[in-house]
């Protein structure tokens, strides 16, 4: 190896940092062909420059690409989950539509689980009394998925999925608590207030 | 995936939208390094390559030379990493834009943290744009110099001085780290 | 940006501390969940933490918890004891004038890892304000993933530098619109089934062709 100087040592592991790949999940993409999909296609023919044949741009700006986004997140929450995961999903209310009153102090929450060969799935956490019977999951004709909404207050909050009303379902892609009082985990999802 | 970047664009064009999820998916982590390092942090990064991918796709008939997509739309994600730079330094206090950089240096390399990593983010933001800029384009991205200079606008030897300064910077940045650095290896 | 449309609509953000049956001795919601040996032993533990001021909704919820996943009332008490403990360790640490949320959110910052004398560096730095959202804050950014010392130190100097409730949560959110920007184990899966780790040509190279083959 030949002698390298401190300056060069330095460049080359700043060159190594930047060179180091940056992994963006496939929510992104999703959020990209949500845009994608309320955007005119671009036309096949030459466009003629200046004046006559200017085109009305469809503006997006990032806040308004992140509502469709939204709006589009359930439907590629359950094409994705086919292949890995449950997925907590907050969905603001204005995505949600006007139907559904939810307090202005709570977010609906959309919790989703798929479990192919359950008959039954519910939800169960703090904001429930981790009741077993009271929050059930429904599953879409057909689907290996199911979800339910929640409005939940701003907070912490501690749940699982009780499957077939004996076995307790961490979610997996949710982060999980720490602590592991009564042998199955938990997970939790934090709300927070009426902000995105 | 055998289908070629011209191909894909001709499938677009020809009113398959969803054709441009393949050049989505293939060109996202790339551009993603780069726009992370311009900015300093995920957020800004992400807006700045939706906003890339979106332009390119509304203008995406007006890409002239449909074998060389990716170079094409790494052109418009430098200028808007250009635009989305000012934009952020006015809307976000720069305290939490540094939190934010350190939870993403974090994250990015969890099991690998050094302290050196985090010392290289805070002086890349040191940096002015034009120089972090060129320095991204040249060792991070690691092209010639005149690929940079049909990036960016400018001249060759304009980038070859920006580089040059920006690695000086770094070093007397850095310098206290070198230790370190050679114990990193 | 987004942040600039966050802080506009921001409402409160406070850990709720739901109305619950007070002073009623043994909550009633537990009646008809818990055994009455159970009950009997928890009714000291949960008067005496209502009687010294500590949250008392967090340790209803963990006996209804015990009691759901059928777990033997010893380790109902045991839990419920152990949670008291830590909401009174948070209180000691951010002091006697705390709110419930802020206790709450202490005992999960300390459950998540994080050391007594950070929640009191925390009051120390900035007393005479809420600590409930950046102790919430932390508590997520632990649960994600974010080593414990990292986030407790990015929390405090968020503090030190007189942030607002408003960065703390601007901070969370810039971590990913998706609510996650931590690889949880599914999306670290997801990864390695679909993202090239590292892309075959070298980038400037790529950029300059079709292409034809990509490597996985």
């Amino acid at each position: 190896m030949s002698e390298r100087t401190d300056d060069e040592l330095v460049i080359e592991r700043v060159a190594r940092e930047v060179r180091s790949p940056v992994h963006l999940d496939a929510a992104f993409d999703a959020r990209v062909m949500a845009a994608v999909r309320a955007t005119r296609l671009p036309l096949r023919r030459r466009r003629v420059l200046a004046g006559m044949l200017r085109q009305r741009r469809v503006m997006l700006s990032p806040i308004g690409a992140l509502a469709l986004a939204a709006g589009f997140a359930g439907v590629v929450a359950a094409s994705t989950l086919a292949l890995y995961a449950p997925a907590t999903k907050s969905v603001t209310p204005a995505a949600r539509g006007a139907a559904g009153a939810v307090p202005a102090t709570r977010r609906l929450i959309q919790f989703v689980l798929t479990a192919p060969s359950a008959s039954r799935v519910a939800l169960a956490g703090d904001f429930n009394g981790w009741s077993t019977t009271a929050t059930l999951l429904r599953r879409a004709p057909g689907a290996n998925v199911w979800s339910v909404s929640v409005p939940l207050a701003p907070g912490r909050h501690a749940y699982a999925f009780v499957v077939d009303d004996s076995v307790w379902v961490a979610d997996p892609a949710a982060p999980r608590a720490p602590e592991n009082d009564f042998g199955p985990p938990n997970s939790v999802v934090t709300v927070y207030g009426a902000s995105l | 995936m055998d289908v070629s970047d011209a191909e894909l664009v001709e499938q677009v064009l020809g009113g398959d939208r969803e054709a441009y999820a393949s050049l989505v998916a293939r060109y996202r982590d790339q551009l993603a390094r780069y726009a992370r390092r311009m900015l300093g942090n995920r957020e800004d990064a992400e807006d700045a390559l939706q906003d890339a991918f979106i332009r390119a796709f509304r203008s995406l008939d007006r890409c002239a030379d449909r074998e060389r997509f990716g170079a094409w739309l790494f052109r418009i994600l430098v200028n808007r990493c250009r635009t989305a730079g000012k934009r952020g330094a006015r809307d976000r206090q720069r305290f939490v834009h540094d939190a934010a950089a350190l939870l993403d240096a974090a994250e990015e390399h969890p099991a690998d943290r050094t302290a050196m990593r985090e010392e290289i983010e805070r002086a890349l933001a040191e940096l002015g744009a034009e120089q972090r800029e060129a320095f991204l384009l040249k060792y991070g991205e690691e092209l010639g110099y005149e690929e940079m200079a049909a990036l960016t606008g400018v001249g060759v030897s304009a980038l070859k001085m920006r580089v040059k300064r920006a690695c000086e910077r770094l070093r007397d940045l850095l310098e206290e780290e070198v230790e370190s650095v050679r114990a990193d290896g | 940006m987004l942040v600039v449309a966050a802080l506009g609509a921001l409402l409160t953000v406070l850990v709720p501390v739901r109305a619950s049956a007070q002073g009623q001795g043994v909550d009633g919601r537990l009646a008809s969940r818990v055994d009455s040996a159970t009950r009997a032993t928890l009714a000291p533990v949960l008067d005496s933490a209502r009687a010294t001021g500590l949250p008392t909704e967090p340790l209803v919820e963990k006996a209804l918890e015990g009691a759901s996943k059928r777990a033997p009332g010893a380790r109902i008490v045991a839990a419920v004891r152990a949670l008291r403990g830590d909401l009174e360790t948070a209180r000691a640490a951010l002091g006697t004038g705390s709110s419930a949320q802020e206790i709450v959110a202490g005992a999960g910052a300390l459950r998540a890892g994080v050391d007594a004398s950070h929640l009191q560096q925390l009051r120390a730095d900035r007393p005479g304000r809420s600590l409930a959202i950046p102790l919430t804050v932390l508590g997520e950014l632990i649960a994600r993933g974010v080593p414990v010392d990292t986030a407790a130190t990015v929390i405090a100097s968020l503090e030190r530098d007189g942030a607002a409730d408003e960065d703390f949560v601007a901070l969370r959110q810039s971590m990913g619109r998706h609510g996650g920007p931590f690889p949880l184990p599914a999306a670290a899966a997801a990864h390695a089934r679909g993202a090239p780790a590292s892309v075959g040509p070298p980038p400037g190279r790529a950029l300059g062709r079709s292409h034809r083959k990509r490597k996985p």
